[in-house]
């Protein structure tokens, strides 16, 4: 297929990344896709029962299926915001006049969190990065950052030195009634992340759906307070809807809402019943799963790929794994003064060479380039093991 | 380090049995809150001195100026009550420069060029002594990496000076230094330096000056081991004259950063000691210590430890103790340590302890070992 459109299949050792097209689906999401796609059905009740699905896995008391991390991160903020004020939906993202700020540590801030901004929300920044000595956050400064203006408190899964971690957050931001929105977009594995934000006191979570999930690459999980998931709905479904016939008209009996919102804020992040479908089988199947096997697995595949690399002069490889729960990479460090190229020239080369290869880039600065087997087969990790062998040896 | 200036085992009594204040291990560095560095007797010798006679304060600060600038290699120097009257001088320079009505106006920048640009990263608890100077702080990039064009858009008509922030636990993320300098000298709008507690080495004295900073910032009471509460501030001659007319003995922003001639003189003399020490031998002093500490502790399941001797980094090797399970825990045994006899004050880092091997005098190592193993035991 893609080489009828004329692109180029990339070998891909460089992990879930979304410019590289996320993680490979297994057969059964797949099918689920395919079948979702035969098919009509309501998108309210399908995004029901897909949430309920991902609150029993997460621990949650509700769920919803978004259109990546980020969307899940926009539309819970949005939501965080608004409540179920239909006006107030109707205003974004301009937030004249509502509670349009989110607190933060400042060493939290990060390229993503754009996703939280693109509502009209505004960071109040708190705390210092000169940890240990000059800095940190202080449990004060999140406490008296919080006002009347503020809508949530993120915090973002990110272990930047001097950061009070989520129970400490949610201590202070639940003393004050303040929602706490957790981005967990890359936290999983370890397996066990599904439901430990959750049950340390988040208000709302989001992970992505194409990656470690396994999931369709446009999708996403929100998990979280059954309110805030109920707005989050009304502001992302189709809402072109009457009274008189809407699956949901119980809202307006209720007194939850008081009319029926127009198209929201997150209507251009759309999610296909093929991408909920896809998602949740997906989920149930990682849920099932064992970090172990996958932990073996991923080591089995950089064997494959180290096997190649033996005595390659000015270059030394060793296995690394964030945390013991986490899966392992491989770092292969160059002494590039010896060699007289560098760790972007070897990603490069590989890029450019048939196969296509992508390595992860993430420590060239340093002269290490990185194989992420987590998106390898086994076949692609024996290609990639001799295509590295061959460019560490060209001179 | 060097302890001819310690109270002496069987030495009577010391000034602070008199005030009734206890003595304490300093396992924490250089750290102003327990005292920073112990100046040698020659510093000491050069204060009483210096208190015995009357000079024209300017002119003494102008002398010592030109010894710090000889050393750094800056066109001038200026010394100041610690490093954070240089950054609040520094701001105020860059801010009102020399203009009387500038500087009687401050902090209150209204109307000025009052904008400091800073990366999120280096932003530090010491960074409000910019704003005591009258600047408001714009912030460029995050922890994971910033982009030029972050800096090149912080710029404006509006822009007084860019910060860097250079120290053992700056955060990560930031241009590199060559790239800011060149985008903010394009512009014509200076760099700020604070590098207060980066000595020794003694190399780290010209790096910046070298590097294209036009005000550096360092502390005096730390590794040059001059008066606790002298600083110095190294750059651009004008940016330095501004300093002058912002500071003491002026009635200015920095009159309350009063520098007394005791401590000029002092500085002055420690700042030769520190120019003719042998800091190579005094590193591998202190990591001599390091590996007492941590072999003493060797052997223990409930306890991990690593040593980093990065001097680029630290002034002296760190020594970090980790427990491995949960049979003990940093911030009990940091509250014992800090509560025996003598009283031992160490850092927590990262659920551990953390020992600054920087300001440990002989057999100082001994004890800390001896008193953890202690303490563990329980």
């Amino acid at each position: 297929m893609y080489q009828r459109m004329g692109v180029t299949p990339v070998i891909n050792a460089a992990g879930t990344l979304t410019r590289l097209g996320g993680t490979r689906m297994a057969p059964e999401v797949l099918a689920a896709m395919r079948e979702a796609a035969a098919a009509f059905v309501h998108i309210d009740e399908l995004q029901e029962r897909a949430g309920e699905i991902i609150a029993r896995l997460t621990g949650a008391e509700a769920g919803y299926v978004v259109s990546g991390a980020a969307a899940g991160l926009a539309l819970g903020t949005a939501a965080c915001i608004t409540g179920m004020d239909v006006a107030a939906m109707d205003q974004l993202p301009d937030t004249t006049g509502l509670r349009d700020e989110i607190v933060v540590q400042r060493g939290h801030r990060n390229a993503y969190d754009h996703a939280i901004r693109m509502t009209g929300a505004r960071f109040v920044e708190v705390g210092y990065l000169g940890y240990p000595g000059a800095g940190g956050t202080m449990p004060w400064q999140i406490d008296t950052a919080i006002t009347e203006r503020t809508a949530a408190v993120a915090c973002p899964i990110l272990a930047t030195p001097g950061t009070l971690p989520l129970p400490a957050v949610v201590g202070i931001a639940r003393a004050r009634g303040v929602p706490v929105i957790v981005d967990a977009a890359a936290a999983l594995p370890p397996r066990a992340n599904l439901r430990r934000f959750i049950a340390e006191g988040a208000d709302l979570v989001v992970f992505s759906g194409g990656k470690a999930i396994g999931g369709p690459q446009a999708s996403g999980i929100l998990a979280g307070r059954k309110d805030l998931i109920a707005s989050v709905a009304l502001q992302h479904q189709d809402m072109d809807v009457r009274a008189q016939t809407w699956n949901r008209r119980n809202l307006l009996g209720s007194g939850e809402v008081y009319g029926i919102p127009h198209q929201g804020f997150g209507r251009a992040m759309k999610v296909g019943r093929e991408e909920i479908a896809g998602l949740i089988v997906a989920l149930e199947r990682f849920a099932a799963g064992s970090d172990a096997d996958d932990i073996a697995a991923n080591h089995l595949r950089l064997d494959a790929v180290e096997e190649h690399l033996g005595k390659v002069q000015h270059v030394s490889v060793e296995r690394k794994q964030a945390t013991s729960q986490s899966l392992p990479q491989l770092w292969v460090q160059l002494d590039e003064q010896s060699l007289d190229f560098t760790a972007y020239d070897v990603v490069n080369r590989l890029l450019q060479g048939n196969p296509a290869i992508a390595l992860s880039e993430s420590r060239a600065e340093f002269g290490t380039v990185i194989v992420n087997p987590s998106t390898l087969n086994d076949d692609e990790a024996v290609i990639v093991g001799r295509r590295l062998r061959e460019v560490l040896t060209q001179h | 380090m060097d302890d001819r200036h310690r109270k002496q085992p069987g030495q009577a009594r010391s000034i602070y049995d008199d005030i009734g204040v206890r003595t304490i291990i300093n396992g924490r560095g250089a750290t102003t809150a327990v005292g920073g560095t112990l100046m040698l007797p020659e510093v000491t010798a050069a204060m009483a001195e210096a208190s015995r006679a009357y000079v024209v304060l300017d002119e003494l600060n102008l002398k010592v100026g030109e010894r710090i600038a000889e050393i750094t290699g800056a066109d001038a120097g200026y010394v100041t009550s610690g490093s954070a009257a240089g950054m609040a001088l520094a701001a105020a320079a860059c801010i009102a420069g020399s203009r009387p009505e500038r500087i009687r106006q401050l902090p209150d920048s209204t109307g000025m060029a009052n904008e400091i640009v800073i990366h999120r990263s280096h932003r530090l608890n010491y960074d409000q002594m910019y704003r005591v100077g009258g600047a408001h702080l714009v912030e460029i990039g995050f922890p994971q990496g910033t982009e030029q064009w972050e800096l090149e858009h912080s710029l404006t008509d509006r822009t007084a000076a860019v910060a860097w922030h250079d120290s053992p636990s700056t955060g990560p993320g930031a241009l590199p230094f060559e790239t800011v300098v060149r985008v903010a000298h394009d512009r014509n709008i200076p760099v700020i330096v604070d590098a207060a507690s980066t000595l020794p080495p003694v190399g780290h004295l010209r790096r910046w000056i070298a590097a294209g900073a036009d005000l550096v910032i360092y502390s005096g009471g730390k590794g040059i081991r001059g008066p606790q509460d002298s600083g110095m501030v190294a750059g651009r001659a004008d940016l330095i004259a501004a300093i002058r007319a912002n500071g003491n003995p002026r009635a200015a922003v920095g009159r309350g950063m009063k520098v007394s001639k005791e401590a000029m003189a002092g500085l002055w003399v420690a700042l030769d000691l520190f120019m003719k020490h042998d800091h190579a031998a005094e590193f591998a002093e202190h990591r001599r210590q390091a590996q007492v500490i941590v072999q003493a502790l060797a052997n223990r399941a409930d306890l991990r430890s690593e040593i980093e001797d990065d001097w680029e980094r630290w002034p002296a090797p760190i020594v970090r103790l980790f427990p491995a399970g949960d049979r003990w825990r940093a911030d009990f045994v940091r509250a014992a340590l800090m509560s025996g006899t003598p009283p031992i004050h160490v850092n927590l880092d990262r659920n551990g302890l953390m020992i600054n091997t920087h300001c440990l005098g002989p057999g100082d190592e001994d004890i800390i070992a001896r008193r953890i193993t202690a303490i563990l035991a329980n």
